[in-house]
C-alpha cells in the first residue's frame, strides 16, 4: 500500500506541476525543459522506492503509475471536461495576420517564437502567415496565407 | 481525434480555421495557473522557514520544565531527528540519571544514537528508561532519532523520578 501512495502522490503531484507551468514545457524543448527532464526524474526516484530496493517493490511502483495513466486516459476519453483539463484546448495566437499579443503574453510566449514557427515552415514574414495556433502540446502551428509556400525549412 | 458532435458551430470554427478554441476557458485557466504559482510559492517559503522539516527557524522548539527538552517540531519520515534533553540538577540520584521516553512514542522511531552512552537500558511500565552515570552536574543527553511512522507524535519524556514533559512533533511522509 504504501508503495503505491508513494508512486501516485508523486505522479499526481508532477501532472498537477506541469499543468501549471503551461503548455511550454511540453513541446518547445528550452534549456530550462530540458534541465528540468534531466533532474526531476532523479529527484523523485529516491521518494518513490523508499528504501526497498527489491524487485517487488520496483513492480508495484511501475504497475500504480500505468495504472494511473490507463485510469486517467479512460477518463479522458470518456469525458471531454476531463480531457480539457489535463490536455488543455488550443489557442490561436495569430488571426488573419494579425498578433494577439495579449494571448502570447499570457501564454509566456514572444513574437520570436512565433517567428520561430513560421521559419520552420519555411515562412520570411509574420504577413505571410494567415493563422498561428498554440496547440495543445505547446508547440506552435503555422497556417499560411498560400498553401504552395509549404515547404520544410531543413532539406 | 475525436469528432465532436453536437456542439455548436461557432465553438468549432474560427474565421476559416476549424478549431476548439474557448476563450473564456483560456482565462480562467490563466487564473488557475497563477493561483498554482501561489500556492507553490507559499510551498517553497514554508520549507525555507523549517515547516516542513528541513532547516529553518521554526523547526526546533523546546519544551520547558525543570529539565527542557529540544525538539524538532517538524520533521520528515526517514530523516535524522534529535531529541536532547537538558536535566534539572535535582534529577540526579545517587550520581545517576534516568531518562524515560513514552514506548508508544518511542517506538515509532528508530534509536540511532544515544550520547552519552547509558549505563542501562530498560523497558518498563509503558516506559524506556534509560539510566546514565553523571557527577553533580548533569550533561545533556541526546538521541539521534528517524521517524519510522508519519503523523502528529505526541513525545512524553521523564526526567529523575516524575518530572514529565510533554511535546508534539509532525513528522511529513
Amino acid at each position: 500500500m504504501d508503495a503505491i501512495l508513494r508512486a501516485s502522490a508523486i505522479y499526481l503531484f508532477l501532472l498537477l506541476l506541469f499543468r501549471l507551468t503551461g503548455k511550454r514545457s511540453l513541446a518547445q524543448i528550452t534549456i530550462f525543459d530540458f534541465i528540468l527532464l534531466l533532474i526531476v526524474a532523479e529527484a523523485t526516484q529516491q521518494a518513490m522506492l523508499g528504501d526497498d530496493f527489491s524487485v517487488t517493490n520496483a513492480l508495484i511502483v511501475v504497475s500504480t503509475l500505468i495504472g494511473l495513466d490507463l485510469v486517467f486516459q479512460l477518463v479522458a476519453r470518456r469525458s471531454p471536461r476531463f480531457e480539457r483539463l489535463t490536455e488543455g484546448m488550443p489557442l490561436i495566437v495569430v488571426e488573419e495576420g494579425r498578433v494577439h499579443h495579449e494571448r502570447l503574453a499570457k501564454s509566456r510566449l514572444s513574437v520570436d517564437d512565433v517567428l520561430e514557427a513560421l521559419r520552420g515552415i519555411g515562412l520570411e514574414r509574420l504577413d505571410q502567415a494567415k493563422y498561428v495556433v498554440l496547440e495543445r502540446n505547446g508547440g506552435l502551428s503555422v497556417i499560411p496565407n498560400s498553401p504552395l509556400l509549404r515547404q520544410p525549412a531543413s532539406s | 481525434m475525436r469528432r465532436r458532435v453536437g456542439k455548436g458551430v461557432d465553438r468549432n470554427r474560427v474565421g476559416d480555421l476549424e478549431i476548439e478554441q474557448d476563450l473564456d476557458w483560456q482565462r480562467s485557466s490563466w487564473r488557475i495557473q497563477r493561483i498554482g504559482w501561489l500556492v507553490l510559492l507559499v510551498f517553497l517559503v514554508a520549507a525555507m522557514i523549517g515547516a516542513l522539516g528541513g532547516d529553518g527557524p521554526l523547526r526546533e522548539a523546546r519544551a520547558d520544565g525543570e529539565s527542557s527538552v529540544d525538539y524538532d517540531r517538524f520533521t520528515r519520515l526517514g530523516s535524522p531527528t534529535e531529541l536532547r534533553i537538558d536535566p534539572a540538577p535535582a534529577a540526579v540520584r545517587a550520581a545517576k540519571l534516568e531518562v524515560a521516553v513514552d514506548a508508544g512514542y518511542w517506538s515509532d522511531f528508530r534509536v540511532e544514537a544515544v550520547t552519552p552512552e547509558p549505563d542501562a537500558a530498560r523497558a518498563l511500565g509503558g516506559e524506556i528508561a534509560y539510566t546514565f552515570l553523571t557527577g553533580a552536574e548533569p550533561e545533556q543527553v541526546s538521541f539521534r532519532l528517524i521517524p519510522l511512522e508519519s503523523g502528529i507524535q505526541h513525545g512524553t519524556v521523564r526526567v529523575g523520578s516524575g518530572e514529565t514533559v510533554d511535546f508534539t512533533q509532525m513528522v511529513y511522509p
